[in-house]
């Protein structure tokens, strides 16, 4: 499960001439992540930067105000440049299309402020009748003639304006693509340490690439670079490369908005792939909304291109999947019990629908605090190979094998009520096996815990809750529309459907936010407690 | 006597929802408004603010559970 990369910090020191050929390797290479230096002195300082970036940073800040002004979109850009043609050229085009594309701009505006005064002008003279004189009159409409001459040169300069943006677009998209990775390896050096002499990198790569960069450093600067692991401490926060396959990379989402794991954690986003879902399948289940939810998010997809967008819907994606199959279970398409509806009794021999969240709700709450029992338990395991890795056996016993041990004796006193008797003595042999362990692992407040992980099992039972609550609340939509509106006939069919639609998309925003809340609440506050501690750093190289 | 056990089964039902349900909502609005007061303050909180709101809907979540064991459960045995 943890499959992702493992770091190695590592610091690069080299002589100042090579410092620049240095920064384009590492920029080519972009497995670098580097830790920004900070506190300087007298012999260690900040680095200056490469070149004039004020100039070039200028001319990237026009490209990109152009860029804004005219709505021009980075689709594919293709790297047809090469590195010589950034120069005075470079600079002169983009102040001459600056200035094209201003003068049009100018022209335009012009025009079309002379053709609105244009239109006062003619509203005088359709005040003929208070007497003004002649001459005056036909010169006002020799200039209101004029306008539509006018309003074609304006559309003439428009489409001139259109085909340069055209024409020049995908050049600034390219300048600009290359000014910005220009800028940055130019600035690259305000994050190194540099001594009189000699430039000095920390940072972290990826361990199985290290040896690889210093075989490159090594043939290109021989001795002149010098790469180096060193130590760290087990509190630096050390930047996390997630290699998740495709379809569990949205919920990394989910973890960037809490905290990314630190480097020997246990990374849960493969166990939040598989609970997250179906916690929001369980709570939402309405084969109708979960279409709805489906299909929408498939659309905004094509609308919102950005990353977080893009994890956030896939995300909805997988949810919504659960949610259709639970509808299925439950019978329920936008509130109407569908089955009941269309007379089917049974499929391959299985009652439906399998469980009516009205009337079965109390199936359904015991089912959510198995699931809970379940999802503390594993969160709970999870604890205990953390503190077993970080330190012993003996510690995870005392700090979570206390809790597992009491988890499973709660579970056999709750089925000795069903089963035997002979289970409520194991229950209570374990429990107090495990009282015992909790003292000495955590101390009496330990005992008082115990309440609060009872409380983190209960509150699975939201997963009946808001469930019940979204299908009531669909329930009295349809019946309101159904039983009172729609007999009325006439002119209250069309009101009865606008209630339909209206109640159903409020609902279906309602479930989609508080299913996702929920969800999420249960896997920050129920699961994380167990076993997360955090405090990781995105892995971002250099030259990404 | 039986009578008067359901009735005050029933009213124990029904404040549990209601005042749980008032207890979530107070509890969410201070929640609420300081989640918008660190919003302004950083943006980014938007998420965590969202999650913060949520977590005293918990009480409302065991409240309704008492009401309806109280109803389903319990009070068929009295009747």
């Amino acid at each position: 499960m943890s499959s992702n990369e493992r770091m190695t910090k590592i610091t690069l020191v080299g002589t100042k001439d090579t410092m620049k050929e240095t920064i384009e390797i590492l920029h080519s290479l972009k497995i670098i992540h580097i830790v920004d230096f900070k506190e300087q002195d007298e012999t260690f300082e900040i680095g200056k930067s490469l070149g004039e970036v004020s100039k070039f940073s200028e001319l990237l800040l026009s490209i990109r105000s152009l860029l804004s002004k005219f709505d021009i979109r980075p689709d594919k850009i293709k790297k047809t440049y090469s590195q010589r043609e950034v120069s005075r050229e470079l600079e002169k085009e983009v102040l001459e299309t600056e200035n094209v594309l201003k003068s049009y701009n100018e022209k335009i505006s012009k025009l079309t402020s002379i053709i609105k005064e244009i239109d006062k002008i003619k509203a005088i003279g359709e005040l003929k009748d208070i007497g003004i004189q002649k001459n005056l009159i036909s010169s006002i409409d020799n200039v209101v003639s004029s306008k539509s001459e006018l309003e074609k040169q304006r559309d003439k300069l428009k489409a001139q304006m259109e085909s340069t943006i055209k024409e020049k677009s995908t050049y600034l998209l390219q300048y600009e693509d290359f000014l910005s990775t220009e800028i940055e390896k130019m600035e690259a050096p305000l994050r190194f340490t540099t001594t009189k002499n000699t430039f000095i990198v920390e940072g972290w790569v990826p361990e199985k690439k290290y040896q690889s960069l210093k075989d490159i450093l090594k043939k290109k600067f021989g001795d002149r670079v010098n790469l180096d692991k060193i130590k760290y401490s087990d509190d630096e926060s050390v930047p996390v490369d997630f290699k998740h396959p495709t379809p569990v990379k949205p919920f990394e989402l989910l973890l960037e908005l809490f905290e990314y794991p630190k480097n020997r954690e246990i990374d849960p986003t493969f166990a939040i792939f598989i609970t997250f879902p179906l916690f929001y399948g369980i709570m939402l289940g309405d084969i109708g909304y979960g279409l709805v939810i489906f299909f929408a998010s498939l659309f905004m997809k094509t609308k919102f291109k950005t990353e977080g967008w893009e994890m956030i819907l896939g995300i909805l994606e997988y949810s919504s999947i659960y949610t259709i199959v639970f509808g299925f279970i439950d019978g329920e398409f936008f509130g109407f019990d569908i089955f009941h509806l269309l007379g089917i009794k049974e499929i391959f021999g299985l009652k439906m629908p399998i469980l009516n969240r009205i009337v079965d709700f109390m199936p359904i709450m015991i089912l959510s605090i198995l699931i809970g029992v379940m999802h503390v338990l594993l969160g709970l395991v999870f604890g205990f190979i953390n503190v077993y890795r970080e330190h012993n056996l003996k510690e995870a016993i005392l700090k979570k094998g206390g809790w597992i041990i009491l988890i499973f004796s709660i579970i056999l006193l709750a089925s000795s009520l069903y089963l035997s008797d002979i289970l409520l003595y194991f229950g209570g042999a374990l429990l107090s096996v495990s009282i015992v362990l909790l003292v000495i692992g955590e101390g009496f407040i330990g005992l008082i815990e115990i309440f609060g992980i009872m409380s983190n099992i209960l509150s699975y039972v939201r997963l009946m809750a808001i469930g019940l609550s979204s299908v009531g609340i669909a329930i009295v939509i349809n019946s309101i529309v159904v039983d009172i509106i729609f007999p009325k006939g006439g002119i209250f069919l069309l009101l009865g459907y606008c209630v339909l639609i209206v109640g159903h998309i409020g609902n279906i925003l309602l479930g989609i936010l508080a299913s996702f809340l929920h969800a999420l609440r249960l896997h920050y506050v129920e699961f994380f407690t167990k076993f997360y501690e955090g405090g990781g750093i995105k892995y971002k190289p250099f030259g990404i | 006597m039986a009578e008067l056990a359901v009735i005050v089964l029933v009213l124990s039902s029904v404040a549990s929802v209601i005042v749980t349900g008032f207890a979530a909502a107070w509890a969410e609005k201070h929640i609420g408004s300081a989640a918008i007061g660190a919003m302004t303050e950083k943006e980014e909180l938007f998420s965590k603010g969202l999650v913060l709101t949520v977590i005293p809907e918990t009480i409302v979540i065991f409240g309704l559970t008492v009401s309806l064991v109280l109803l389903f459960v319990v009070l068929p045995q009295l009747l």
